[in-house]
């Protein structure tokens, strides 16, 4: 079964003349455990598709199923609690809070799951060495070179340990040193089973994922497998059949 | 949580001292006004209930004027302290007063105008023309000498308040001489200190002189009204009673024109305490207003801050916070930065109080209520003026807000 199953999902922005279609009857399934990689133009849509699944955003028309529940249901606070238990976001400007602490940044999801203050942080804590800043917990925010605050925000991403990361141009604001390490961490959350959709436009780092998604004007123009042999081509378009 | 939200707002004044502080200046004026008010209001109540208690409790007080009205039950109501500001007693409502059964000892008071000195050295003391007995109707002690004697009344006597002995004679005074209205006057009696300070009602003792009856009518001209009469009963049990009569007797002395009142010390205390409650709801008025321009300050700023942290509630959103967590934060943060101004508001009221009491000998005083009440109070301004920005804050689009630099 899918984890994500979007259904000639429209999405505009504005009214009347002034009206975008950021999202033009977008059909999709991502399987449980997949990685998936997200290309396209500025402007294509792919953040308005991102937040669409994160549950930030609602679809103007169509069905989004998330693990198998129809989300056009689910208000409110449950909405939020979805986003908090299921999903990981991390952002291409890294979004750290700037008045409190990196670990304190990545506690911040335990907060509103109600964990309590010693909890929050030994995981935290945790979550901070394995991303490799065991040593700069207390600092703050622009204490942090890009790399560091982007690893910080992985970090808050997994703490409440979702089955899907989202993240919206992950590399976007770093080098390649920095770039190549958050690559590193999503690939290990990846083995560990977990379902990955990330926006990129380098095309090295989308070749490391299983599929790559070009869309084109609110449209998935290309749905292509990656194939892991060393060497080999991207294979043909893939006909995903809906599993629901 | 609540802890988490209360780190928060303190983080976020800490980021801002001089916006913060912009934000509380008027809740600091009105609650320091509040306070300020309230305790003096109260103080200036303690220390009459010590004056009043200064007269002994078995003083029965007759007062010009119809300063207040009974109900059936006898209860005193429609409080008019107005009322009483022209003398309209007479010597005949004293002698009815001396002879009513249960009444050991009354004296008269007669306010006399006319100057004081001493040489070059003038004072603004009263003068009040009475007899012998007053100081034993209003429990006072003559430190020096005696009270005005009979045999006295032609020989122009005065007895001095602790006050004007300091005055004008470095204390003591016994045997001198001072003019009043420029007749001389020989000094036969100092008065030891009273709690009548002249805060509450009636005069300030202290600062007053005293002469005999004849002596007054004859700087007055003739003939003298009498402000109030004060005597004391061996009866306290049937003194509501003795009360009746007495204001039988003066309501026929008045052609049954009331325009006098009778009351036990008891009475009087809750006479003045009345008085005292519409001075303070009154005045605080004042401070409500400033507390609600301190509410409106605390709505508009926090409507700036949740406008400039727009980004921050859409992080907090994608991460799962929950509409009514962020109400909560925002919430939070005003009532934190509200109270916090009324602390420092308090803080400011006791130093004020400190200066009132130098000034004016009231001390202000602090109950564990008017405490608890500024808190109180602190928290539903914070509250109420925090709930628009918060809901403002609350349904933001997280994409939106995301989206905001
Ligand atoms: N809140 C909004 N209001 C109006 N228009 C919007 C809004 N959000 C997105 N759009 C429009 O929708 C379209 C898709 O935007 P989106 O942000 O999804 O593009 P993108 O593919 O992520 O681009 P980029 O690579 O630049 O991040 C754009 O034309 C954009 O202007
Ligand atoms: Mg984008």
């Amino acid at each position: 079964m899918s984890v994500i199953s979007l259904q000639d999902v429209t999405k505009i922005f504005g009214k009347g003349e002034a009206s975008t279609m950021a999202l033009d009857d977008v059909s999709l399934d991502v399987d449980k455990g997949e990685f998936v990689a997200i290309m396209g133009p500025s402007g294509s849509g792919k953040s308005t598709l991102m937040n669409v699944i994160g549950l930030l955003d609602r679809p103007t028309a169509g069905e989004y199923l998330l693990d198998g529940e129809d989300t056009s249901k689910v208000k409110g606070k449950a909405r939020a609690r979805i986003r908090r238990e299921k999903i990981g976001f991390i952002f291409q400007s890294f979004n750290l809070l700037s008045r409190i602490s990196a670990v304190e940044n990545v506690s911040l999801p335990l907060v509103y799951k109600g964990a309590s203050h010693v909890e929050r942080l030994e995981k935290a804590a945790k979550l901070m060495e394995h991303v490799g800043l065991g040593d700069r917990q207390y600092y703050m925010p622009n204490q942090l070179s890009g790399g560091q605050a982007q690893r910080v925000a992985v970090a808050r991403a997994l703490i409440n340990e979702p089955s899907i990361v989202l993240a919206d141009e992950p590399t976007g604001n770093l080098d390649s040193v920095a770039s190549d390490n958050i690559m590193q961490l999503l690939k290990e959350i990846h083995n560990e089973g977990n379902t990955i959709i990330m926006i990129t436009h380098n095309p090295d780092l989308a070749k490391q994922s299983d599929r790559i998604i070009t869309m084109v004007d609110g449209r998935i123009d290309s749905d292509k497998k990656v194939t892991k042999k060393p060497g080999s081509k991207l294979k043909a378009k893939s006909k995903k059949g809906r599993t629901k | 949580m609540l802890w988490v939200n209360i780190k928060l707002a303190l983080a976020s004044l800490k980021s801002a001292k001089l916006r913060s502080f912009l934000t509380m200046v008027a809740v600091i004026i009105g609650v320091a006004a509040f306070t300020i008010i309230t305790t003096t209001v109260e103080g200036l109540r303690a220390s009459f209930a010590e004056q009043i208690n200064s007269y002994g409790g078995n003083l029965i007080a007759v007062n010009s004027g119809k300063i207040f009205d009974r109900d059936e039950s006898g209860d005193i109501t429609d409080i008019n302290f107005a009322a009483g500001l022209t003398p309209t007693l007479t010597e005949q409502d004293f002698l009815d007063v001396v002879d009513t059964e249960g009444i050991v000892v009354a004296a008269p008071m007669s306010p006399v105008s006319g100057i004081v000195r001493r040489g070059e050295t003038e004072t603004g003391s009263l003068i009040i023309a009475t007899n012998q007995n007053w100081a034993e109707a209003l429990n006072q002690k003559v430190k020096d000498g005696v009270f005005l004697r009979d045999e006295d009344g032609d020989k122009k006597t005065v007895v001095v308040g602790a006050d004007v002995s300091s005055d004008l004679f470095g204390g003591g005074g016994l045997g001198s001489t001072l003019t009043i209205g420029g007749q001389s006057f020989v000094v036969v009696g100092v008065l030891s200190k009273s709690e009548s300070s002249g805060l509450g009602l009636g005069p300030d003792l202290n600062n007053a002189v005293f002469i005999s009856l004849e002596s007054g009518k004859e700087l007055s001209g003739g003939s003298l009204l009498i402000s109030e009469i004060d005597a004391q009963t061996a009866d306290p049990e049937n003194i509501q009673s003795i009360v009746g009569t007495i204001e039988q007797k003066l309501l026929e002395n008045h052609s049954g024109e009331q325009n006098f009142a009778v009351a036990t010390q008891e009475e009087l205390t809750k006479v003045f305490n009345g008085f005292i409650d519409i001075l303070k709801l009154a005045s605080q008025a004042i401070s409500y207003i400033m507390l609600f321009v301190g509410g409106i300050v605390i709505l508009l700023i926090m409507l700036i801050t949740v406008g400039e942290r727009t980004r921050e509630i859409g992080i907090r959103k994608s991460i799962g916070a929950t509409s009514s967590n962020i109400m909560t934060q925002f919430l939070t943060e005003s009532v934190v930065i509200t109270l916090i101004g009324s602390l420092i508001g308090l803080a400011v009221a006791y130093l004020v109080g400190l200066l009132v009491a130098a000034q004016t000998g009231i001390t202000p005083v602090y109950s564990a209520i008017t405490l608890v009440l500024i808190v109180v109070i602190g928290t539903i301004i914070g509250g109420l003026a925090g709930l628009y920005p918060a809901y403002q804050a609350a349904k933001k689009d997280p994409v939106e807000a995301l989206r905001h630099s």
